[in-house]
């Protein structure tokens, strides 16, 4: 089969007149028949579409008479499809939308970054006008560089935008060098114990374990002496490690109004395009709108390709106020847990030696005394 | 055993004999090629008769016709002609 048959070609036959002249026209001619059957009175042949026109005027000089059995190929396939002006028009509107909207992104491109880094960067630009579907302007590529440079994870960021597509090029920054961490007013202490142990990085030690510290007083200077007598300043920094007791009371309710899920939800979608945004379906009435609500963004795609659409889902969980009802020993239980979360917000290293506590029941609440004798790096 | 004592060539003759033309006018020729069921024609004049067992051309000097069953023309070019069928026979007459 040859490539014109599969565009356009014509089956036709013809009769009367001379065929055999007809054919040595057209072959003088250079029309290329093929597929020649003799039919009684003629022939059968088929020919590219686009010869048929010149063959009909060679059959008519020989009063051959010529008569279109079958089209075939692709462009009579296609040609219903031409004459139909609103396949015309939505061509006439997709092509300048398409041109128009390589200033939308397409597609963010976020290369070597881990996934976490990515997630925590597009949160970032999209709070700066910068997600699928957004126009993209200068000032806003520079406004998503300095949020992401600002945000503390990136050590540089740099924004390029070509032909819809976002490519995000960012390092992630170094934690800082231990001494470059010191302070240059010195290390003090922030609650009173007795040295255990130190670990001097830089400046001047001016505590040994075993001493006693008071809160305030200073462990760590951030001048040393030469051997030659003169003072050399640099940055305070290094840990001392001192036992001291950590008290702290606590107060948990026995009977307390506590807010459930009910197991109902509402979803509602927001359509983002070009800075534009079309609510969906409204939220449906009886839901608290101070429920808990989570936000989801993701892009829409079409048979694999991204396209420049945003939607945002926010799902609002119905809930419900429901009396909680606790035992002592539960409230107990809690008041220990508490503890020792507040224990290790203030000392996250804390070696716990030693541990005193008190309960007693006062109404709905259980108060709850607690003393912990610790070991933890007291340096602030 | 006694043969035709060979020529040895002069390397001009050697590279004449290589770069030589064919005689004029030779791929202008009515040629026919037969390979089983098909046979092509080459230079013809004029399609004089065409049927399922007989196709009789023009050539430059003559005419050809090929007798056969079930014949049909499967191209038709402007120097070419390319036939499929049974042949059962050719004949070659002046004028």
């Amino acid at each position: 089969m040859e490539l014109r048959s599969l565009w356009a070609s014509v089956r036709f036959s013809a009769r009367n007149g001379s065929p055999e002249a007809l054919l040595s026209a057209a072959a003088r001619e250079g029309l290329h028949l093929d597929h020649i059957l003799p039919e009684p009175g003629g022939f059968a042949a088929s020919c590219a579409a686009w010869d048929y026109r010149s063959l009909a005027r060679l059959a008519r000089r020989r009063r051959v008479r010529l008569r279109i059995r079958k089209r075939r190929g692709v462009f009579f396939a296609l040609r219903p499809l031409l004459r139909r002006r609103g396949l015309w028009l939505g061509a006439a509107v997709f092509i300048p939308l398409l041109l128009w909207s390589q200033g939308l992104v397409w597609a963010v491109d976020y290369g070597g970054m881990t996934t976490g880094q990515q997630a925590r960067a597009g949160v970032l630009l999209r709070q700066s006008g910068l997600a699928p579907g957004a126009v993209v302007s200068e000032e806003k590529l520079a406004a998503g560089e300095y949020a992401l440079v600002q945000s503390g994870e990136f050590a540089w960021a740099s924004l390029n935008f070509a032909d819809g597509r976002l490519e995000v090029e960012a390092a992630a920054a170094k934690p800082v060098p231990s001494i470059a961490a010191g302070t240059l007013h010195g290390v003090r202490a922030k609650t009173a114990g007795t040295v255990v142990s130190t670990n001097l990085v830089s400046g001047t030690m001016l505590v040994t374990p075993g001493q006693a510290v008071e809160t305030g007083q200073g462990l760590i200077g951030t001048a040393r002496t030469e051997r030659s007598g003169a003072l050399i300043f640099e940055p305070a920094a290094g840990t001392v490690r001192a036992r001291f007791a950590w008290q702290g009371e606590f107060r948990e309710a026995m009977r307390q109004q506590s807010p459930r899920l009910a197991g109902t939800r509402s979803v509602q979608y927001r359509l983002l395009f070009a800075g534009h945004s079309l609510t969906l379906p409204p939220l449906p009435r009886g839901i608290d709108p101070e429920s808990p609500v989570r936000v989801r963004h993701w892009q829409l795609e079409l048979l694999g390709l991204p396209l420049p659409l945003l939607v945002e889902e926010t799902t609002c969980y119905a809930q419900e106020t429901e009396t909680l009802l606790r035992t002592e020993k539960q409230a107990l239980e809690l008041g220990r847990m508490h503890s020792l979360q507040a224990l290790y917000a203030a000392y996250p290293d804390a070696e716990i030696l030693t541990r005193k506590e008190s309960a007693s029941a006062e109404g709905d609440e259980l108060r709850y005394l607690v003393s912990y004798t610790i070991i933890a790096d007291i340096c602030e | 055993m006694s043969g035709k004592p060979t020529k040895r060539l002069t390397l001009r003759a050697w590279a004449r004999l290589l770069f030589r033309q064919p005689p004029r006018r030779l791929y202008q020729q009515p040629s026919v090629y037969l390979s089983g069921g098909w046979m092509e024609i080459e230079h013809f004049r004029r399609v004089l008769v065409y049927d399922e067992s007989k196709l009789c051309l023009e050539l430059a000097n003559g005419q050809f016709t090929v007798y056969g069953d079930g014949m049909r023309i499967r191209t038709l070019a402007a120097h070419r002609i390319t036939l499929q069928g049974r042949f059962l026979r050719t004949e070659l007459s002046d004028g």
